[in-house]
């Protein structure tokens, strides 16, 4: 799987992704090579669902009617 | 005088007759009051309809009684559609209803209740038009009044829920002239701005303030609108025509907001969980391996060269002292058997014998002497005694003739 392709995934997509690979992680007939390559692949997806949840709290915006975007005050 | 004259039952039937012959008295719409509204037993209603200037019985039989869709009191303002007829054995007329809705609301109504059927029947609220409502987004589209609870509500939740998702308002008008064309605007703005999803509605209200929402415009827009709607319209008992074309229902603005907005802590929850889950699965796998490798190691060190040569040098010891006790017990057995034979011996030994006055006559060598025949005159002897020996000479030889033919018989034998 590209790079690209996982930064397109969504949060689902990559929870999904890491259900499979924990699940195949529990498999006995998987090698500890094969592990070793699941978990660095779920170290990595966990690290994209933080890099997706972009966590900087946000104000509520207006869009006025010239389509451009201003702070609303409460 | 006596010319012209007609029954109560002529006159009356004439009258029913003219009723009858105007289309207009056939199928009218008549509004007012009711008054004076009786249930019968029957289950026919009678009522009076009055405005200021007059009163006009009606009638409501039991058989048009599904034309009434609420219930009818004294002092509702009502549109009746019915018939204008002679009620021939009072000689008075009056309605007869066939429906009866709320004046206002109850046009509205009927409306509502046209245009839903014309766009359930376009297939406009079939459920395969519905688009998911993303679980996770970071960008949330509201289409609603910027002042009053619906915003404030959306706000909160959304902020309590995520306060990392991007919330973007379109201020709408809501309610009054052009309220429909602005919520349309507002749906196609933020559609364009591309947010994840969108909330659509307003708080509470009469039938009346939420109409915009039964607008087949809005409906359109809320259908073709390709960010997925979530239609939040007032109370929960309020449904719209909107909240039957949206994506999803919201019985509220805080439910829209409940349901568009995911719970940051929960889905941190979930990656804490996702991450032990992950280590613990790893760590399960390495501890398996090196359970493995050390079974393997106990093994190899069983079968190693090393070990195989103290096996045999074991062998060899544990043979050794087999072998060693082996030959002890020889020897004690052949100790025993010397013993036996020594007791045996004893018993027969001619130092017993020379003390009791025998002795061992023995040559130069040592060699016992049994016999005269190999002695000769001069040859040294030695006399064996219980006690010592004595040193001699032979100075004679004398054959004994017996002993020598008995000798020499034995000999031949």
């Amino acid at each position: 799987m590209g790079k690209n392709e996982n930064q397109q995934a969504s949060l689902e997509e990559i929870f999904q992704e890491l259900s499979l690979i924990i699940e195949k992680m529990q498999e006995r007939e998987v090698t500890l090579e094969e592990s070793f390559s699941l978990y660095e692949q779920g170290i990595h997806k966990l690290k994209l669902c933080n890099d997706k949840i972009d966590s900087v709290e946000k104000k509520m915006l207006l869009l006025n009617q010239q389509g451009e975007l201003e702070a609303f005050d409460e | 005088m006596t010319k012209n004259v007609y029954t109560v039952g002529q006159v009356n039937a004439y009258i029913k007759n003219m009723f009858t012959q105007d289309f207009m008295m056939n199928r009218i719409y008549v509004k007012g009051e009711v008054s004076n509204c009786k249930y019968h037993t029957s289950g026919h209603i009678y009522f009076t309809l009055k405005d200021e200037t007059g009163a006009l019985q009606a009638v409501l039989f039991a058989g048009n009684r599904k034309g009434l869709a609420f219930s009818m009191k004294d002092g509702d303002n009502v549109i009746v559609l019915g018939a204008v007829s002679v009620y021939e054995r009072d000689g008075k007329y009056q309605l007869y209803a066939k429906e009866i809705i709320l004046d206002g609301a109850g046009l509205l109504y009927q409306r509502f209740e046209a245009l839903k059927q014309e766009l359930e029947e376009m297939g406009m609220f079939a459920p395969e038009y519905k688009q998911p409502i993303p679980r996770y987004i970071t960008t949330l589209g509201i289409v609603t009044a910027p002042t009053g609870a619906a915003i404030r509500d959306i706000q909160n939740i959304s902020r309590r829920r995520n306060p990392y998702v991007q919330a973007i308002l379109y201020p709408a008008q809501v309610q009054g002239e052009g309220a429909a064309a602005s919520i349309i605007n507002g749906i196609h703005a933020l559609e364009r701005l591309g947010v994840d999803v969108m909330i659509v509605g307003r708080g509470g209200g009469s039938i009346e303030d939420l109409w915009a929402f039964n607008e087949e415009a809005v409906a359109r827009a809320i259908f073709e609108c390709s960010v997925p709607v979530i239609s939040a319209v007032g109370h929960e008992t309020d449904t719209t025509i909107a909240d039957y074309v949206a994506d999803l229902r919201a019985p509220t603005p805080s439910a829209a907001a409940e349901l568009a907005v995911y719970d940051i802590r929960e889905l941190q929850g979930q990656l804490l969980t996702m991450r032990m889950e992950l280590n613990r699965r790893m760590s399960d796998k390495l501890e398996r391996c090196q359970e493995q490798t050390r079974q393997f190691q106990r093994n190899f060190k069983l079968l190693a060269p090393a070990n195989r040569i103290n096996e045999k040098r074991q062998m060899a010891a544990d043979m050794a002292d087999k072998l060693q006790s082996l030959l002890q017990q020889h020897l004690i057995a052949a100790k025993h058997e010397l013993e036996l034979y020594a007791g045996k011996l004893d018993a027969l030994s001619p130092a017993r014998k020379m003390s009791q006055g025998y002795a061992f006559i023995a040559d130069g060598t040592g060699k016992g002497i049994r016999s005269v025949e190999n002695l000769r005159q001069g040859d040294n002897l030695d006399i064996h005694l219980g006690d010592g020996k004595v040193r001699a000479q032979v100075c004679e030889i004398v054959k004994n003739p017996i002993t020598d033919k008995i000798a020499s018989a034995q000999d031949e034998e």
